[in-house]
């Protein structure tokens, strides 16, 4: 089995939305279960000020529909207003977990702010639809936070909280072995203790075998209990649809990009990981 | 002069030997209430009378039983007659506080509340399946997906066209807009400023194009999300009417033949089907799902509350029509009422809430009340009357009866109404309220009046036995031996003070026969003998007479001045009794009279210092009148005299003296001494006929005590009203003593009888000349008028003249 890199903080980026709040929620537990730092980061986005600043541009409230003139400084208020909400959110989370906690604003794009500042040891929790303008789409976030990255990543869809079932998208890969590694040591103590695992298989009956045989190999290592069952994985559709049907409450999956962009549709906090190298499993 | 009475005239006396029977064990049980014919043929007729306005006043004293008697007669009636519908309450859907009423068939209504919670827990369950399962699941999400990627295309490709003209869709704290970009970063204002002219309008345009598109895509926006709500809301009910409705027709077709249970069932389908939202839920609270489409849910209780039946009244064990006795007749207690619980600091309340009244228990049956207790209960005497008239019951707090609030509550649907009420009270309230309640009487238009006594006879006797085994049989006492049954028969006639009668104030019977009992089993005894109910009977006086004991001492101590001895002129023993709670007993009191010269007033002085009642004012006042037109008819009388009661310091009240005030008037008059040896009881009118008073038993057995204690010479006794002589139930110490001659009981028609008596000298009747002889007693008294009247005229002639020789000058120096 792969080891897991060692995460030795948990950085959650925070927009005091009710996305940004879930993600602290869930990334305090995570810390207090792992016995890690809570870090929140505040990125001031560089590209709103701009925009703010700019003489023509306007702008159009989602709930109110009314369109009015931006304004730098204003927006600039706003954002410091954000930030404290953020930092006491964070704080007051900390203290109820009882967390080493430290907060940063930054100011830049949110995701290459978010990249530079993530060391390979963090685990970085983030609101799949936040209010800052770091992507509409999750696909679109994992797709750009984790190609540049090493480690895990946590994100969580509007009021979701991480729950049980714990359950891991299982693949004969470095990251699927990581990702098997993580959910073992998440599911002793925050969740259930019970690690549901779906193995995605070919449709060849060979593959399915030999892959499933892995999985029970792998499984059998863990210090939790765990239960297996097998679902398509392909085509992207099916493969999504046997998952909402295994109702899963959080997924835990090792970086893959086709089946993360088909998980888009769950509404569930998925964990991705990437192991920091590649390492060549043993065959028996 | 009048003769003494024979001793067989002052106690009627029981033979035991007719009585027929050894003991009560031999008797049957009385079938028939006791001397109640009018009262019992007034309870039948007024429950046999099925029209409005025909419930029942029962009046009477209390201690004859009616209470048990007319708890009997409706407990029979009612056996005969059907066990009235169920009544339940039910939500209504439509008008949340106006619960709906429905009536079932005995038995059925908690059947049907059994069935209706056991489908509301099937369908819970059902609906629940129904929403788990996967094709809901997936259908709801194909709903709230497509919501997600109307929104997303929507966005995406107002981006993209923003894109393609080098604009970037961007999202703020507080909304969204456009900027232009350069090299994937949005331009600085003094980037944009270096661009060409031309450049910057035509971005500053597209811009604002885009601008106008955004604001039109989010005022979509909400339009969009009211489709997709629709579009669950009846995939919900969709889903709901397929899981509910064969659960729903199996309880129907269990109750076609109850089309108001059928009505229902339609109505909780439908209710079921508007609110599967919250049966999907339940407890488990909202799901996470879109903004917005989380509506508040009632928690799984709240639901089950809903659709609950609150089962008012159960006939389910009746046997046949309820009867109901409310011992505690308040206003809520009888019509019912509506209670709330306190929720989050809020009184709320709901159909589960509403609690039945006697009324509700009793519909359909008899209720019976006691009337002073409804009476002083607030609101309750106008609450049962407006039910009465409207036939039926409807539940409102005193609050809403009086129109004092007007916060929404619940109204229930009102019951009807087809109860008889029967009232229990004194007397005095029925004549009360039929005097001054006029609803009363349109209500109440039977009345059924209880005896205190009935006539004694032979048969009548028997029947007391008869009763008297009953009573021993139901309440487990020892057999009575007819002996004792007499001396139960005597004291029957003691109570009701008339020897000619028999009470059936059954309190006080039933109350000596147990205390008889007591007696006998603590002398170990089989049978209860007439020792027993003697022993019984002395044994309650014993306990209550401390105040006779105490007023005898200090008679017998001179303190209380009372002579049984000699003769005194304007001096004469009268009689008086005192109540004390059950016990009552009679003492001699001093009367006494003085005369002078005077205007012809006779004054009271009890009346003078407010000390007399009324009754006992009239009766002073017919002495005036009859000492006027009896000695003085054509004259004036010449005299003014007082009378009083000596040593009273109380109210005295009743006529029942005015004969010993006239003996002791005349006494003074003619200055002829009275005999104190004889005390006097009796009222007198104006042509000097003695006339009956009460408690003349108990008066006599006073001086006879007090006679006794001094020791009986032959010559004491009391005189009484002749009238009185049938009430006579004297003590058989009384009884031996007349019959040996050492105390006499003589009955007066006429108060010269009583004065011939009590002077040892003739009355006297006027003559052809109408005058009276001369050494009578009312010669005497008509002798003293005279010569009164004579020194009146004297005294009142004015002086004669006075010659005054005049006096001749005294020398003076």
């Amino acid at each position: 089995m792969i080891p897991l890199p060692a995460i030795r903080r948990i950085l959650v980026a925070l927009d005091a939305s009710h996305g940004g709040e879930a993600a602290l929620e869930a990334a305090a537990l995570l810390a207090a279960h792992m016995e890690v730092e809570l870090a929140g980061i505040f990125v001031e986005n560089e590209d709103v000020l701009r925009f703010a600043a700019l003489p023509f541009t306007r702008e159009t409230g989602v709930a109110s529909a009314a369109t009015r003139k931006t304004d730098r400084q204003e927006v600039e208020r706003l954002l410091k207003v954000r930030a404290g909400l953020a930092e006491a959110a964070l704080v007051r989370e900390a203290e109820r977990q009882r967390l080493r906690w430290s907060f940063e604003v930054r100011r830049g794009r949110v995701m290459s702010q978010l990249l530079a500042d993530a060391e390979s040891e963090d685990l970085l929790a983030l609101a799949r639809e936040g209010a800052l303008g770091h992507g509409l789409r999750a696909g679109t976030t994992v797709e750009e936070l984790l190609p540049g990255r090493a480690g895990a990543v946590l994100m969580l869809p509007a009021r979701a909280k991480l729950a049980p079932p714990l359950t891991v998208i299982y693949e004969e890969s470095p990251p699927g072995a990581a990702a098997l590694t993580l959910a073992g040591r998440i599911a002793r103590g925050t969740l259930d203790g019970v690690v549901r695992v779906l193995v995605p298989v070919p449709p060849s009956p060979a593959a399915a075998r030999r892959i499933e045989a892995q999985a029970r190999e792998d499984l059998a290592r863990l210090p939790v209990v765990a239960e297996m069952k097998n679902v398509p994985c392909a085509p992207p559709a099916a493969f999504a649809a046997a998952v909402r049907a295994a109702r899963p409450g959080t997924l835990v999956m090792g970086w893959n990009a086709g089946l993360a962009r088909a998980l888009q549709s769950v509404d569930v906090p998925l964990i991705v990981v990437r192991p920091e190298r590649r390492a060549h499993r043993r065959r028996h | 002069m009048t003769n003494p009475l024979p001793p067989e005239r002052l106690r009627r006396q029981v033979d035991p030997a007719l009585l027929g029977f050894a003991t009560t064990a031999e008797l049957g049980d009385l079938r028939d209430v006791l001397g109640q014919s009018r009262a019992t043929d007034a309870l039948r007729f007024g429950i046999g009378m099925r029209r409005q306005g025909y419930n029942l006043f029962v009046l009477g004293p209390q201690g004859t039983g009616r209470h048990s008697i007319v708890r009997q007669f409706l407990t029979e009636q009612a056996r005969g007659e059907p066990a009235p519908h169920d009544w339940c309450y039910v939500a209504n859907f439509e008008q949340e506080h106006k619960p709906k009423g429905l009536a079932l068939p005995a038995g059925v209504g908690v059947k049907f509340k059994r069935d209706l919670e056991q489908l509301i827990e099937d369908l819970g369950a059902a609906i629940t399946a129904a929403f788990e399962s996967d094709e809901y699941r997936a259908r709801r999400q194909e709903i709230e997906g497509s919501l997600k990627e109307r929104h997303e295309q929507a966005f995406t490709a107002l981006g993209h066209e923003a894109e393609e003209q080098g604009i970037a869709l961007i999202r703020t704290p507080t909304g969204m807009g456009f900027a232009p970009m350069q090299d994937h970063e949005v331009i600085g204002p003094e980037q944009f400023h270096k661009l060409p002219e031309p450049e910057q309008q035509r971005l500053e345009a597209a811009v604002g194009a885009l601008q106008e598109k955004l604001e039109m895509l989010v005022r979509q926006l909400p339009q969009w999300r009211r489709e997709v709500q629709q579009r669950i809301r009846d995939l919900d009910r969709e889903v709901t009417q397929a899981a509910v409705e064969h659960l729903i027709d199996d309880m129907r077709r269990a109750y076609a033949v109850h089309p108001a249970v059928i009505d229902h069932l339609a109505a909780v389908q439908q209710a079921v089907v508007d609110d599967a939202d919250g049966f999907h839920h339940g407890e488990d609270g909202p799901e996470a799902g879109i903004p917005g489409l989380a509506a508040m849910r009632p928690p799984k209780a709240a639901l089950t509350r809903r659709f609950a039946v609150n089962l008012l009244v159960d006939h389910s064990d009746a046997s046949g029509a309820p009867v109901v006795y409310e011992d505690n007749p308040g206003y809520q207690e009888l019509i019912g009422r509506v209670e709330h619980i306190a929720q989050m600091g809020a009184l709320v309340t709901d159909f589960t809430l509403i609690k039945p009244g006697a009324l509700h228990r009793a519909n359909g049956g008899y209720l019976m009340l006691d009337a002073h207790k409804i009476l002083t209960q607030p609101f309750a005497w106008d609450g049962l009357k407006r039910c009465l008239s409207a036939r039926e019951i409807r539940i409102e707090s005193p609050g809403q009866m009086l129109s004092l609030i007007s916060t929404v509550s619940l109204e229930p649907e009102r019951m009807p109404l087809d109860v008889k009420v029967v009232l229990l009270g004194d007397r005095h309230l029925y004549y009360l309220l039929y005097h001054y309640d006029p609803d009363f009487r349109a209500l109440f238009k039977v009345a059924a009046d209880f005896e205190e006594d009935i006539p004694r006879d032979g048969d009548s006797e028997l029947a007391y036995a008869h009763l008297v085994a009953t009573l021993a049989r139901r309440d487990a006492l020892l057999p009575f031996t007819r002996e004792a049954v007499a001396s139960v028969i005597e004291h029957s006639a003691r109570l009701a003070d008339d020897s000619s009668k028999l009470s059936i104030a059954m309190q006080q019977i039933v109350d000596v026969l147990h205390e008889a009992d007591y007696w006998a089993r603590a002398g170990a005894g089989e049978t209860i003998t007439a020792g027993h109910v003697a022993r019984a009977l002395a044994a309650r006086i014993d306990r209550q007479d401390r105040i006779r004991d105490r007023m005898l001492e200090q008679t017998l101590r001179g303190t209380l001045l009372i002579d049984t001895a000699g003769a005194k002129v304007g001096q004469i023993n009268g009689l008086s009794v005192l109540g004390l709670g059950e016990f009552s007993f009679g003492h001699p009191t001093r009367l006494s009279a003085r005369v002078r010269l005077g205007k012809g007033e006779v004054i009271d002085i009890q009346r003078e210092v407010e000390m007399g009642g009324p009754i006992h004012s009239k009766g002073v006042l017919i002495l005036s009148g009859l000492l006027a037109a009896r000695y003085s008819p054509d004259q004036p009388l010449a005299l003014t005299a007082s009378l009083v009661f000596e040593q009273t310091y109380g109210e005295i009240e009743g006529d029942s003296a005015s004969c010993a005030e006239l003996y002791a008037l005349l006494s003074a008059i003619a200055e002829i001494p009275i005999r104190q040896c004889y005390a006097v009881t009796g009222s007198v009118n104006q042509f000097g006929e003695v006339q009956a008073i009460g408690g003349v038993n108990e008066k006599i057995e006073g001086f006879f005590d007090l006679c006794a204690r001094r020791g009986l010479t032959g010559e004491q006794g009391v005189l009484i009203p002749v009238s009185n002589v049938a009430h006579l139930m004297l003590r058989e110490d009384v009884v031996e003593a007349c019959r040996a001659g050492r105390f006499a009981i003589h009955p007066v028609t006429m108060i010269d009888e009583g004065m011939e008596l009590l002077t040892g000298m003739p009355a006297g009747e006027r003559d052809a000349d109408g005058r009276f002889p001369p050494e009578t007693v009312n010669g005497r008294v008509a002798d003293r008028l005279s010569v009164m009247l004579e020194l009146t005229r004297i005294y009142s002639a004015p002086p004669e003249p006075v010659q005054v020789e005049p006096v001749p000058p005294r020398d003076t120096q």
